[in-house]
């Protein structure tokens, strides 16, 4: 196990295959090197013996009269080379053999090449010289040399380069593994430093090293996904805290009322007087439960790509109908300008943003004040439906307005317990959240004394969903 | 320990019913069992998915209360089981969880309803009969004391002077006739009215029931309209 994670580890990786790049480059190069090499050499011995055969057309034709002396010139030459095997032989013009010295191969054939430039025989390399200079018809010059130096010299240097190889073989993937601890120690560091992140303690971040470079820019990220998840969990926290505190009055409520009861005995309508008391506080509770749970389904979803679509027309129908009776009870204006416009979600989601909204604008009006409401495409993005709700109420002041989306913040009337502006003060973060969800926007404009005005978009149904959304 | 003397069924409403309450809180199991059988049902109370099937399968029930977080097998295993082998015996599903990809879920496993726990005991009442469609033919007249509504023409009546109500006020007078002698809750009344439940602390319903009130008033029928503290509304005494 831990020697496959080390297997795997990025620095055993990074080493090993830079390494064998490097190893099989250098071992290509000096392969490459040895074959040039010997082509070099072949080709410097091609030279030479093409001047000695050169040579040996003018001694020729300088004492064609003398085979003695020529003779005697090839053998001479034949001595003096003779480490490298030199050998030469001269073809008359009918093809007859003139001259040929004893260093010749035995099995090299006694006759012209038929070819102007080098090739090799056996382990010669042989060159031809045509001369016309020399008699009637053409003369052939052949001289030839041993390649066996060339091959020492080659097989030498390929030994040496051998050698380095190897040095190679073993010092590269060495320092490669080193240098790649090297450059992985602030991952290791990263490691050891995230490990000990906790969600207890989200004070803690990870340290840069200073040097700007990817892994500092992977620490920043990093850290500022930590600010997000502390941010996160710190509102998370006060949200717990809030709820239970708000689910702590009425259950305190409830358990006083039955453990008074239970002091003494008492008659049936006092029993049954705080058993109504109980059940109401039931209510209370059962209602802040199920905000509780629609924020909880809600938050951070995204239910757009919900595939039940509603006409947020005809469910604003249905909440104006529902509130019509307490605007009028109220004497506040409820009137609707209601244009079809179908959205993505469902009823069970969207209903409670309007009714929300409906009541708030309600709650926020006085006498002969209006609310009115509006929906319909938004004239400026042809996908987006627009909810508008606008009333002339009192409006909120400056200080609420940035906290209106707070959970649990109520303003000064929406605290008094049992004024008709009290609340949970969860109406507008259960709308927020559900249209966010839903991939809309809600916008509050307010000014107070003055009224207030709440924009809500939301995506618009595409067309083909409506149409094959009905399995 | 409950009373064993059950006290005599309601007047309306569909007495003697045969009900399976497969539910393991022992809590909720014996409200439910009370309640329902104090409601004039006869009622028969499992505390474990594999029993409840067993009874399920055996007798022939007229609705199924099925809890859907069982030891042993699961509400919605149960359900599966029993709408796999063919029975049709109405399943009303109760469930702590809410949201609507479960409640979606639960009628899509063949329930025929479904209640979210923390529910009023009398829209448990009145769901049962909705679902086991002997209420399913309601008669198109109420009638208690003078007040008399008829469905076909949608006009109330008291003797002979015909009450003026608004439409609203008519589908409240509807409900709550249809299930006189039952609490109706401010839920079920919500619901009723416009498709959706208003836990919000403005009192939607109350404007209406005061103007209904003061119309009976006119008639003589003022304490018709009874407010039931932390429940609801009922017609008459209950």
């Amino acid at each position: 196990m831990q020697f496959e994670s080390w297997f795997r580890s990025l620095r055993f990786r990074l080493s090993f295959w830079t390494s064998l790049v490097l190893i099989t480059l250098v071992g290509l190069t000096l392969l490459g090197l040895r074959a040039g090499m010997r082509l070099a050499l072949e080709h410097e011995l091609d030279l030479l013996i093409l001047e000695d055969a050169r040579e040996m057309a003018m001694y020729v034709e300088n004492f064609r009269g003398t085979p003695d002396a020529i003779t005697e010139e090839l053998r001479r030459k034949s001595l003096s080379h003779e480490e490298r095997n030199w050998f030469g032989q001269v073809i008359g013009s009918k093809g007859e053999v003139l001259f040929r010295t004893p260093s010749t191969p035995d099995n090299f054939p006694a006759k012209a090449l038929g070819r102007q430039g080098p090739i090799s025989f056996e382990r010669f390399r042989v060159v031809e010289f045509s001369s016309d200079k020399i008699g009637p018809g053409t003369v052939r010059i052949l001289v030839g040399s041993s390649v066996d130096f060339i091959n020492e010299d080659i097989s030498l240097l390929g030994d040496m380069m051998l050698v380095a190889w190897l040095a190679i073989v073993v010092v590269a993937p060495l320092t490669g593994y080193w240098l790649a601890g090297r450059a992985t120690r602030p991952l290791r560091q990263i490691l050891i430093s995230a490990d000990k992140l906790q969600p207890g303690r989200m004070s803690e971040r990870l340290p840069l090293s200073g040097a700007g470079d990817e892994l500092d820019r992977l620490c920043i990220v990093i850290n500022n996904m930590l600010d997000r998840l502390a941010n996160y969990f710190e509102r998370q926290r006060t949200f717990l805290a809030n709820a239970a505190h708000e689910l702590r009055s009425p259950l305190s409520a409830m358990r006083s009322g039955v453990e008074v009861t239970l002091e003494r005995v008492r008659t049936a309508p006092e029993y049954r007087g705080i058993l109504e008391e109980t059940a109401e506080q039931c209510s209370t509770l059962n209602a802040l439960v199920n905000q509780l749970l629609l924020l909880a389904e809600t938050d951070g979803r995204h239910l757009e790509a919900s595939t039940t679509t509603v006409r947020l027309d005809e469910l604003a129908q249905k909440t104006i109908s529902m509130f019509q009776g307490v605007a009028e009870q109220y004497q506040i204006d409820l009137t609707a300008d209601l244009l079809p416009v179908t959205i993505c979600g469902h009823s069970h989601h969207i209903r409670p943003v309007l009714n929300n909204l409906v009541d708030n604008a309600l709650k926020y009006s006085n006498p002969r004040d209006s609310v009115h409401i509006k929906v319909g495409i938004d004239p400026e993005n042809p996908n987006m439906a627009l909810l508008e709700i606008r009333d002339s109420g009192t409006g909120i002041s400056p200080e609420d307005l940035p906290k209106l989306f707070d959970r649990f913040y109520r303003t000064d009337q929406a605290r008094a317990k049992d004024g008709r502006r009290s609340g949970t003060g969860l109406g507008l973060p259960i709308a927020q959240s559900i249209i966010e969800a839903h991939g809309g926007t809600i916008q509050v404009d307010s000014s107070l004394g003055r009224g207030t005005r709440i924009e809500v978009r939301l995506p618009v149904a595409p067309v083909v969903e409506k149409i094959t959304g009905k399995n | 320990m409950h009373s064993f003397t059950p006290q005599p069924p309601a007047k309306n409403g569909n007495p003697d019913m045969k009900l399976l309450v497969i539910e393991d809180n022992p809590a909720t199991g014996k409200h439910l069992e009370t309640g329902l059988t104090e409601a004039g049902h006869e009622v028969v109370w499992m505390r474990d998915g594999k029993h409840g099937l067993e009874q399920a399968l055996t007798r022939q029930y007229d609705a199924i209360v099925l809890d859907l977080m069982l030891p042993e097998l699961s509400g919605m295993e149960l359900l599966k089981e029993l709408r796999s082998r063919g029975h049709r015996t109405p399943v009303l599903l109760l469930t702590a969880l809410g949201s609507v990809e479960e409640r979606v879920a639960g009628l899509q496993a063949g329930a025929d309803d479904y209640m979210v726990k923390n529910f009023a005991f009398p829209e448990l009442l009145a769901r049962l009969e909705t679902i086991t469609r002997r209420a399913s033919t309601p008669s198109l007249v109420h009638e208690i004391g003078s007040i008399k509504l008829d469905l076909s023409n949608r006009r109330i009546t008291c003797g002979q002077t015909e009450l003026q109500l608004t439409p609203t006020e008519f589908s409240i007078m509807e409900l709550l006739m249809r299930q006189k002698g039952q609490v109706v809750t401010r839920k079920m009344l919500c619901e009723h009215l416009w498709d959706a439940d208003w836990e919000g602390t403005t009192n939607v319903i109350e404007v209406h029931i005061n103007r209904l009130r003061t119309k009976l008033e006119k008639v003589g029928e003022a304490a018709l309209i009874q407010t039931i503290r932390g429940r609801g509304y009922t017609l008459g005494a209950v």
